[in-house]
């Protein structure tokens, strides 16, 4: 608090930026133990072997000799290539994590004040209630998903009782709009063949 | 709102993704593609010579320094590494503001702790019937006071809209209040228990 003070504003934009993307924190943590724990190995081999010490488990030099002995051996044992596919596996599998964005699944309210942001579970929620007064329907009946920019509703009708599938849609859309989402989701309704009895 | 190194974390994720990646695929083309084998065979076999040359150690006798080459660099990286994996989620602070206050000829300190902020929302949220439960956390800012980060677990069918108005105004009362302004996250989250409650309550 004794340093420079940075503008509100700039200071909430680098939050929005930052809590809108996956920070990589967890897989950090993740690698890192697996890092230490390989490279703490390492280090023992290779210390013990430079006080002179027998190995621990494998000697240095003749994991380095087998290393670039294996171009030369005629069949090399299957565990290698499939060890190789694994650790390549991996190894895509962090470049995908590393530069993909991993958005994680908020949406931001415009505010005056603070930063909002709103767990896309919170608004499926929050939508229910629209959709099932649109569709002349119990609660129970309707089921809300918001995928990334989607809004999936999901109709079970009333035995007998047709379900306009527009009504729903534009009813929920408009509650969207109301709520200070406007035109970040596409709204689409699905009315199931199968519909509940009573009600 | 915390000070992980987000940059970092993704520019070492990829430089260990390359690796992993050129690696697995080495050993899978030397067991499968016998082309490869053999174009790599070369290039090996002058790295060991030159390895074995200078470093003038082969399988059997004493020590050296020259393991130590090796030993030395992968500890540095270990406490590289023990510091980066600490570094994430930090900046979690318990004060939440430090005002130097002249007082006369005097001078005096005023601190507020974070649980003042706190209680003082829990206070004004306590009769809401749209909120299951409320965190806040505390957080080190570049501003005059620090960072709130409140985690609000709404009733399942709240309106997210409402609440986030009303946040907006109590944390503009709070500035007035306090006299100072800090960043604040609101996050509207649901848990566990928001999703298996009744998805409608009548009030």
């Amino acid at each position: 608090m004794s340093r420079r003070a940075r503008d509100l504003d700039t200071l909430n934009q680098d939050i929005l930026q930052r809590e809108t993307r996956a920070s990589r924190s967890g897989l950090s943590v993740l690698v890192g133990v697996v890092v230490i724990a390989l490279l703490g190995y390492l280090a023992l081999e290779t210390g013990t072997r430079a006080v002179g010490h027998e190995p621990w488990l494998i000697a240095p030099e003749r994991a380095w000799a087998w290393f670039v002995g294996l171009p030369g051996s005629s069949n090399p044992p299957v565990g290698v290539a499939v060890a190789g596919g694994l650790i390549l596996a991996i190894g895509v599998g962090l470049l995908a994590a590393a530069l993909t964005r991993g958005t994680r699944r908020r949406h931001s309210l415009p505010t005056h004040r603070v930063v909002a942001l709103v767990d896309d579970d919170v608004i499926g929620q929050s939508l229910v209630r629209a959709a099932h007064l649109a569709a002349g329907v119990g609660p129970d009946q309707v089921r809300v998903i918001v995928d990334r920019a989607a809004v999936l509703v999901t109709v079970r009708p009333t035995s007998g009782v047709s379900i306009e599938g527009a009504a729903v849609e534009e009813g929920v859309r408009s509650e969207l709009e109301r709520q200070g989402f406007a035109g970040v989701f596409t709204v689409s309704v699905t009315v199931t063949a199968t519909g509940v009895v009573g009600q | 709102m915390n000070r992980t190194p987000r940059g970092l974390n993704r520019t070492i994720l990829a430089i260990l993704g390359v690796l992993c990646v050129l690696f697995g695929a080495h050993l899978i083309l030397v067991s499968v593609l016998p082309a490869y084998a053999s174009a790599v065979a070369a290039p090996l076999a002058s790295i060991n010579t030159w390895v074995t040359e200078t470093w003038g150690a082969t399988s059997t006798g004493g020590g050296g320094w020259v393991w130590l080459a090796l030993a030395v660099p992968a500890v540095l990286i270990v406490v590289f590494a023990v510091v980066w994996m600490l570094s994430q989620g930090r900046g979690r602070v318990t004060l939440y503001s430090r005002e130097a206050v002249p007082e006369g000829q005097a001078r005096g300190v005023v601190e507020i702790t974070g649980s003042v902020p706190t209680a003082l929302l829990k206070r004004a949220l306590a009769d809401r019937g749209d909120i299951l439960s409320v965190s806040m956390s505390v957080w080190d800012q570049q501003a005059d006071a620090a960072g709130l980060r409140v985690r609000i677990q709404p009733r399942p069918g709240a309106e997210p809209l409402r609440l986030v108005q009303d946040m907006d105004r109590w944390v503009q009362e709070l500035d007035e209040r306090v006299g100072l302004q800090g960043p604040v996250l609101v996050e509207l989250v649901s848990g566990t228990r928001a999703r298996f409650a009744r998805t409608e309550r009548v009030r």
